[in-house]
């Protein structure tokens, strides 16, 4: 009887083998230890057995069911396995595929990104972000400036004024031409000390090409307090320089006439694409002229309401519209203002 | 402005080893900008000049000519295209390596040995202009004949047309404040004192008054003439300058005209003072009576461009006791001008006030050498040494000139020497720098002022040529001080402050969200456009022109006016756009312009207060957020319109209530729009563009837009999320759908049901459906319901009750049917 059982184990094992396909893994699981199956069978036979010897034959009979479940058991699983891989197999997608319908991605406009960029450096820096009017009065865009009327310095930008407002003193109303408009609005509205930026739009009355748009973008700065010196401009030039360039990108200041400071300065960034060596994109000089400013003029400080014997302090008016043009090498201003998708869903 | 080296050398020894390019850079770093430094004999290298030989017809154009040129020792052929071009000719011959300007136009183009329809050209014989001669006198399609030059054939075209100096080009913005720098002299100054060089002192011989004429002048205004002076000569024989002086001029880009002209101009451009020249004969002969006074109103003149201008009474003029003879500061009358027959001169050296020259030259849009140079304000000391050059000049270029006058100066009072005082510790207090009080000391002296030092307190005396405007306060010292020591010079740190976090701009918080909401969860792409706006435009939308700010003076006619919404512009790009994109889906955030909101202060002189009471505030300039969405084959845009607005309002924490308007504007499609309301107050709209309007603008599809006043959106309360605690207890849930009029609003629908029912939980309308199996003019809609007691858990029985509620309120107050 033990033998008999340990043929049908000897048996199932090697036919398991032989199967190919989860019918006839079945098929055989069935023919072992179906209702009619051989190991019944033998169980059935085990019946007539003495009691001891039924007891001991019968353990036998039930090691010899479990292995048989355990190989079939391992051959379901594996029966299992390849078909979800040949399951899986199918339902194959081409992952390069870009995801269908509306919700493709947008774009926010590389002015806005440069921006953004520069307003959480100088916020890291303790700066307010401030804003003012387009539209402004004469007053603050020119004459709180140091810009009297009929000053020569008035010649060097183009004003849109506004109808209605363009002849009478006083009332003079103007599209901002620099965003150090809100150099003296900020003075008398948060005081000393001070250190904000006003990014924002400009204006000039010029035709446009590919290098002039009477729309652009400035960053202005503003610092003013005890013992604001000439090198703490430099400083912060510098440390907006590795910032945006990369730590120990070199800078130079040079003078330059603006009325709103005294000493004005015109600033220059080596090259970042040549690296001071001379290129298209630096017109050969190794330089990029892109930080304009200067100690605050202390007649700029007294319209502010400041005591310009006591505090004093410096401005700057990056140009961001260049700063955009020169990071993505952009080579047509007119781009930036067209709204033209093809254009900004680059960015 | 052009600078020439050669002349600048006549006042100025600069260090040996000291190149071109170390002085341009030296001056840019430390005084104004260089622009360019132009080497005339290194542009000409490879020019030589050449003798025609020989000129045949080329045999494959009708135009060009094969010519055998001598260029010196060798005879070479060039095909060339001038219709002047002759044997025995001197000519312009640019051999191969040489750099030449194609028609005069382009970039420098090098040339090489070539064949040209067959025929070997080594090189070009050119005009003028095509190697940047700009004041010679060929005609179209000729080349330059250069028979008046001594040269022979080979010459370096430089040599023989004396053309071997550096011409340094300095920005003109930068001369702003330097009305010293425009002219050689004050340039050799600056540049003596930034490389420590000895400058020749300026000294003309002293005029020595004469008879013929009596001279007189008669200043009417001194503010606005502080100083003229004049002075009558006879004996001139007006002819052509010689070489050196034309070369001079012509560095300097300025043309030659006759020796007296000339004069003149050589003046300006050395010292930077204008000068003029009359003929006396036509002031008044022996008797020359010049009356310096304003202008009649309508009086008029023809100036030396032939130009007649009308004047008016704040306009000054040089007249001869009657008839205005030059616009004082600007230009020279025609009439009074020197011609071949002058005999007789007066010339003028005077000083006018900055501002009324400008004035003069904005309002007759005349702008020369003169004004550029009085409106920068003018050191009146230049009138003498000016007039005394020139008389020196004049008799040196035509020998039998003499004085014949008394030499005029009518002057007001000039003033003593300005002076500033302040301690010397306050440069390096503003400089954060370390400069010694000697080192500050030596520059102030090298560049003219006077300084004593007593006790550590400055006393400067700024030099007249610097006093006039340029230099009047400490920190103009403090300026000097520091570009000579070198802004590179000065050390670098970062300014101390107190730590305090910055002041936070809220709309500029909410702009910053919106823009990532929709740009990277709607799919919307982000415009920049103009601030103006067409009237065609408007008009199209049917807004009414009136509205609207507008500029005075628009660069193009086509925009003349300011936006007061996002909204025109957006259809605008949505049109351009359409070509390429079938969906359109832009977003602007940006201020408008609202002509009858009132905005900030337009602020006054001096307080430092808010100042400007009693006049105009400035128009509302709110920020908005505008979106747009297009898209081919879409009828219903609102609906992604109102979804993307959502969105950003979600994202900035805003719950917002969507509300028609009763008074939507023209342009606005009447049946889908709406009011976006915030906490009861109206923050902008959501709304399709009437279908007309958008076909009257081109655009091809059904349009929808939003538009968020920013600025009244931060007005509401800062948003807060409200917790209530979950409930222990199982909500129970239940659908309903009935069928109601067309027009019926769910928000009134979930106001009522809400203020019915106390349990409610929640509710959300899941199916809107129009059609087969619904009445016309009716709508069926499907809710979800869930109900829910905070203290227990509902009975089958207690939703019972608040259901049969809640279908007496949709049948009693919406007259809705039950469908199930």
């Amino acid at each position: 009887m033990k033998k008999e059982l340990d043929q049908l184990k000897k048996e199932f094992l090697t036919l398991v083998e032989r199967v190919s396909d989860r019918d006839s893994l079945e098929t055989l699981h069935n023919e072992f230890l179906g209702r009619k199956g051989k190991l019944k069978g033998a169980m059935q036979e085990m019946a007539k057995l003495a009691d001891g010897e039924r007891k001991a034959i019968g353990k036998i009979a039930n090691e010899v069911k479990e292995a048989i479940e355990i190989a079939y058991g391992g051959h379901q699983a594996q029966f299992n396995k390849q078909e979800r891989e040949h399951a899986m197999g199918s339902e194959w997608v081409d992952v390069t595929q870009p995801g269908l319908g509306e919700n493709s991605k947008g774009s926010i406009h590389p002015v806005t990104q440069v921006q953004q960029d520069l307003e959480d450096l100088f916020t890291s820096m303790g700066f307010m972000v401030l804003d003012g009017p387009e539209l402004e009065s004469d007053y603050y865009n020119f004459t709180a400036l140091n810009i009297p009327p009929a000053h020569p310095a008035r010649d060097m930008q183009d004003t849109f004024y506004v109808e209605g407002h363009e002849k009478k003193e006083g009332d003079k109303w103007v599209m901002r031409t620099q965003t150090s408009s809100v150099q003296v609005r900020a003075l008398r509205e948060y005081g000393v000390p001070i250190r904000a930026i006003i990014p924002g739009r400009c204006f000039r009355n010029e035709a446009t090409d590919a290098r002039h748009e009477h729309t652009f973008h400035q960053l202005e700065g503003l610092v003013v307090g005890k013992g604001i010196t000439f090198a703490d401009m430099k400083g912060v030039f510098q440390a907006v320089a590795d910032y945006l360039y990369g730590k120990g990108t070199k800078i130079r200041l040079m003078p330059k006439f603006y009325p709103f400071v005294e000493p004005g300065v015109r600033g220059e960034l080596e090259c970042f694409l040549c690296k001071g060596k001379g290129c298209r994109v630096c017109k050969q000089s190794g330089w990029l002229e892109v930080m304009p400013g200067g100690m605050v003029h202390p007649n700029v400080l007294r319209e502010g309401g400041i005591d310009p014997e006591v505090y004093s302090g410096f401005a700057f008016g990056f140009g961001l519209t260049r700063l955009v043009m020169l990071k993505y090498g952009i080579d047509d201003i007119r781009h930036l203002e067209s709204g033209d998708l093809r254009f900004l869903k680059q960015f | 402005m052009l600078i020439s080296k050669k002349w600048l050398s006549e006042f100025v020894k600069t260090p040996k080893g000291l190149s071109d390019e170390d002085i341009a850079e030296t001056v840019t770093l430390s005084t104004v900008e260089v622009e360019s430094i132009a080497d005339q004999a290194g542009a000409l290298e490879n020019i030589v000049v050449g003798v025609i030989e020989s000129v045949e017809q080329h045999t494959n154009a009708d135009r060009l000519k094969v010519c055998k040129v001598d260029v010196g020792g060798r005879v070479t052929q060039i095909v060339c295209g001038g219709s002047n071009v002759k044997k025995g000719m001197k000519v312009v011959a640019a051999l191969p390596g040489a750099r030449v300007l194609w028609h005069g136009e382009g970039d420098h183009v090098e040339l090489k040995k070539t064949k040209i329809r067959g025929e070997e050209s080594e090189g070009m014989i050119c005009a003028g202009i095509e190697i940047g001669l700009t004041h010679t006198n060929e005609g179209e399609h000729e080349i330059l004949d250069l028979g008046d030059v001594k040269a022979k054939a080979g010459d370096a075209l430089a040599g023989a047309l004396g053309l071997d100096d550096v011409i340094f080009d300095i920005e003109h913005k930068s001369l702003t404040n330097r009305p010293d720098l425009m002219g050689h002299y004050g340039m050799a100054r600056e540049i003596a004192a930034l490389t420590r060089s000895p400058l020749k002192e300026y000294k003309p011989a002293k005029i020595t008054a004469g008879k013929g004429i009596t001279l007189t002048v008669d200043v009417e205004d001194q503010e606005l003439c502080p100083r003229y002076m004049a002075v009558a000569l006879e004996g001139i024989v007006v002819g052509p300058s010689p070489e050196w002086l034309r070369n001079r001029l012509n560095a300097c880009g300025v043309r030659s005209i006759n020796n007296v002209v000339d004069v003149t101009n050589f003046v300006m451009l050395e010292l930077g003072q204008p000068m003029h020249g009359f003929d006396a004969d036509v002031l008044g002969g022996d008797k020359v009576k010049i009356v310096v006074r304003k202008a009649k109103a309508k009086e008029k003149i023809t100036a030396l461009d032939a130009q007649t201008y009308v004047l008016d009474s704040d306009m000054f003029l040089i007249t001869d006791g009657s008839k205005p003879m030059a616009i004082a500061g600007v230009m020279g009358g025609e009439d009074s001008g020197v011609s071949e027959t002058t005999t007789r001169i007066v010339f003028e050296s005077a000083n006018f006030s900055a501002t009324s020259v400008r004035k003069t030259s904005t309002k007759l849009s005349l702008r020369s050498e003169s004004s550029a140079r009085f409106e920068k304000a003018l050191d009146p000391n230049l009138c003498e040494l000016a007039l005394a050059r020139a008389v020196e000049l004049m008799k040196e270029l035509s020998p039998t000139a003499r004085v014949c006058s008394a030499v005029i100066d009518e002057k007001k009072k000039l003033d003593v020497a300005k002076t500033l005082s302040f301690p010397s510790e306050l440069v390096n207090a503003r400089l954060g720098s370390s400069i010694s009080t000697g080192e500050m000391e030596d520059i102030l002296t090298r560049l003219g002022f006077g300084v004593s030092n007593k006790k550590e307190i400055f006393t400067i005396v700024i030099p007249t040529w610097r006093a006039t405007k340029d230099i009047s306060i400490k920190e103009d010292v403090i300026e000097e001080i520091a570009r000579i020591y070198g802004y590179d010079n000065i050390p670098s740190t970062l300014p101390t402050f107190v730590i305090e976090p910055p002041a936070v701009d809220r709309v500029a918080v909410l702009a910053r969200t919106a823009r990532k909401v929709l740009a990277y969860g709607s799919g919307a792409s982000e415009v920049y456009l103009y601030a103006f706006v067409s009237p065609e435009t408007l008009e199209a939308l049917g807004e009414s022109l009136d509205d609207y700010l507008k500029l005075a003076n628009p660069l193009a006619s086509d925009r003349p006016y300011l936006v007061s919404s996002l909204i025109p512009n957006l259809l605008e790009a949505a049109e351009q756009n359409q070509r390429s994109f079938d969906t359109v889906n832009l977003f602007q955030c940006e201020r408008v312009f609202r002509k009858d909101d009132e905005g900030e202060e337009p602020g006054g002189a001096g307080s430092g207060s808010a100042g400007g009471e009693g006049k105009n505030k400035l128009p509302g300039q709110p920020r908005m957020l505008t979106g747009l969405y297009t898209k081919k084959g879409v009828e219903e845009p609102f609906w992604k319109a109102k979804e993307m607005m959502e969105k950003v309002m979600v994202v900035m924490g805003y719950s917002v209530e969507l509300r028609p308007s009763e008074k939507p504007s023209p342009w606005q499609h009447s049946g889908r729009q709406a009011q976006i309301i915030v906490s009861g107050e109206v923050v902008g709209l959501v709304s399709e563009i009437d279908p007309e309007k958008t076909t009257a603008l081109g655009l091809d599809n059904r349009v929808a837009v939003f538009e968020i006043n920013l600025e009244l959106l931060v007005r509401q309360d800062e948003p807060l999320a409200v917790y209530k605690a979950v409930s222990v207890h199982p909500s129970v849930k239940r659908d309903l759908a009935f069928v109601a009029a067309d027009r019926t609003e769910f928000a009134d629908i979930e106001t009522a049901i809400e203020k019915a029912v106390d349990l409610l939980g929640s509710i959300e309308l899941f199916d809107v459906y129009r059609g087969k199996g619904v009445e016309e003019g009716h709508k069926s809609m499907a809710i979800h319901l869930s109900f829910r007691d905070d203290d227990r858990t509902l009975e089958s029985s207690d939703v019972d009750v608040e259901m049969e509620k809640i279908r007496k309120v949709l049948t009693e107050q919406f007259g809705a049917t039950m469908r199930s």
